[in-house]
């Protein structure tokens, strides 16, 4: 018998990640920099929470990143996946950190500030686009 | 002015613990507990005033929650709230119960939770905001304090077997628990290397078990409290800290991003007046086997980073330098969100406890800890209490 399996969840975007996911659907990782320090935040919210200046500007991320912690799921409290999978916790250059999976890489060779190169990725079945990240 | 012993726990209740029990629903384990702490604290519900519920946010539960306890309770309060801070929520709970009475707002507050898992009718729905984190398969605290749990090991070395070691000690102690969910079932160090992973580097023994349940504590004025059942077991200081920058940079991640909880513990003994070697007994929070490295840290009890090498050797055992969790904690005794910390707290402190019983115990340090993991951004609160006989 099939294992009992949900469809992957597709993010619901809300007022503020709106311009993020339309970025990701055209495969650009959009991050928001605050006009008057410079600082960029994730995730996407109204004020910077450096300075609380309400004026940002979506730009587009370099795509450089590390790993900053993973975990390996083998057990999967929502079962939408094949397990062991992993989720990683992902250092972006421009500071902010996300989570993401970590693709064309053994769950056994990740590392703490492994570095990693963005991509984007269709979720099985679905017209939807999610960044993701594999070994640079 | 310090509200330093101003208030008292004058009354503690637990329901039966268990793995699944249908018998209750999350409101019902709510008003058993009460029950069982008022009546522990020889008041009726009369003489209750005052109600503070933590909040069952995954239980289908929405608006006006503490409300709707109170009226089933048959109780008139003029002061009731719900509050969300995760497994800091408890500890929260009996800070504000003595703030509101010292703020003459009433006179007798009951704080309590409940918990039904498998609610009947109600869906279990996606949590808001899960677009960060479930759209890549994360839910929930396991993996979410895997990853803490992961950075702590490449920041300071600390090792499975560490972790292990909390595991042990919470096993040893639930098995002088009869209320224990884990009584009866004995555990050691090799049994938590064998067990199965469920979000590396946690092993399913790094992991608290599903509670169903519900418990409460009574606060009152220590006036009140002098003339009540039990003797009064004296709220001497109290602290908070919220956030995690280890999570959400404003620089590169470093050790004092790991001292955030500390202030939380340091304003905890500066208000009780009393050092860390004073303290008998510990109950830490250990939602996992992590979060228990974590708290050690946040009290103060060793240097950010080196509670690993602290949990070795039977240290906090019963019986070692500094014992803790002594009813089993949330990894053996239950995961009750930390009101079986503060209800062993209160019960060692009067010398209830028999076989785990810590010998005069006079002072006890209690800490609550609460991630919000599936909402972005992932942040911590951490709450403590330092009480007194």
């Amino acid at each position: 018998m099939a294992e009992f399996k949900l469809p992957k969840p597709l993010p619901m975007p809300s007022e503020d990640s709106k311009p993020f996911w339309d970025g990701c659907q055209r495969q650009e990782l959009l991050l928001q920099r605050c006009d008057d320090c410079g600082f960029y935040r994730f995730p996407p919210s109204l004020l910077c929470p450096r300075c609380m200046s309400m004026n940002s500007q979506w730009v587009k991320a370099s795509g450089k990143a590390k790993v900053f912690s993973w975990e390996i799921t083998h057990q999967a409290f929502y079962p939408a996946w094949d397990t062991p999978f992993n989720v990683a916790i992902v250092e972006l250059e421009e500071g902010p950190r996300i989570h993401s999976n970590i693709v064309d890489c053994k769950n056994e060779d990740l590392y703490i500030d492994m570095p990693l190169k963005l991509i984007f990725e269709k979720v099985e079945d679905q017209d939807w686009y999610l960044p993701k990240f594999k070994p640079a | 002015m310090s509200l330093k012993d101003t208030c008292a726990i004058v009354g503690v209740g637990m329901t039966k613990l268990a793995r699944k029990n249908p018998e209750r629903s999350t409101i019902g384990f709510a008003l058993e507990g009460c029950k069982r702490a008022i009546e522990d604290a020889g008041l009726t519900k009369d003489d209750v005033d005052g109600l503070l519920l933590v909040h069952p946010s995954q239980q289908g539960e929405r608006h006006g929650f503490s409300g709707r306890v109170a009226d089933l309770l048959g109780i008139s309060s003029t002061f009731n709230a719900t509050v969300d801070c995760g497994g800091a929520t408890p500890l929260v709970l009996v800070q504000l119960a003595a703030m509101a009475i010292n703020a003459g707002m009433c006179h007798t507050v009951v704080c309590c939770y409940g918990w039904q898992n498998n609610p009947i009718d109600v869906p279990l729905g996606l949590p808001p905001g899960f677009e960060f984190t479930l759209t890549y398969g994360e839910i929930g605290a396991n993996p979410f304090l895997a990853h803490v749990a992961q950075r702590h090991m490449h920041d300071f070395g600390t090792t499975s077997r560490q972790l292990g070691a909390v595991a042990v000690a919470c096993r040893k102690h639930a098995n002088m628990n009869p209320n224990a969910q884990m009584y009866g079932r004995p555990m050691t160090l090799e049994d938590h290397q064998n067990s199965r992973m469920i979000a590396e580097p946690f092993r399913l023994l790094d992991c608290p078990p599903w509670t169903d349940g519900g418990g409460a504590v009574v606060v009152t004025s220590a006036e009140r409290a002098k003339d009540l059942k039990h003797r009064p077991i004296y709220i001497s200081g109290w602290g908070q800290a919220h956030g995690a920058p280890l999570l959400r940079p404003w620089r590169r991640p470093e050790v004092s991003d790991w001292a955030v909880w500390s202030k939380g513990g340091d304003m905890t003994f500066e208000m009780a007046g009393v050092s860390r070697k004073d303290i008998d007994v510990c109950q830490l929070y250990d939602a996992f086997t992590i979060v228990f490295l974590l708290q050690l840290e946040a009290g103060g009890f060793c240097k950010v980073g080196e509670s690993g090498p602290f949990v070795e050797d039977g240290r906090i055992e019963l019986g070692g330098e500094l014992p803790c969790n002594t009813a089993g904690g949330l990894l053996s005794e239950g995961h009750t969100f930390g009101f079986g910390h503060i209800v062993e707290g209160v019960r060692q402190l009067r010398g209830d406890c028999e076989e785990r019983q810590v010998k005069d115990a006079e002072l006890a340090f209690i800490t609550g800890f609460g991630g919000v993991v599936n909402e972005y951004p992932p942040t911590f609160s951490f709450a403590s209490l330092i009480i007194r006989r």
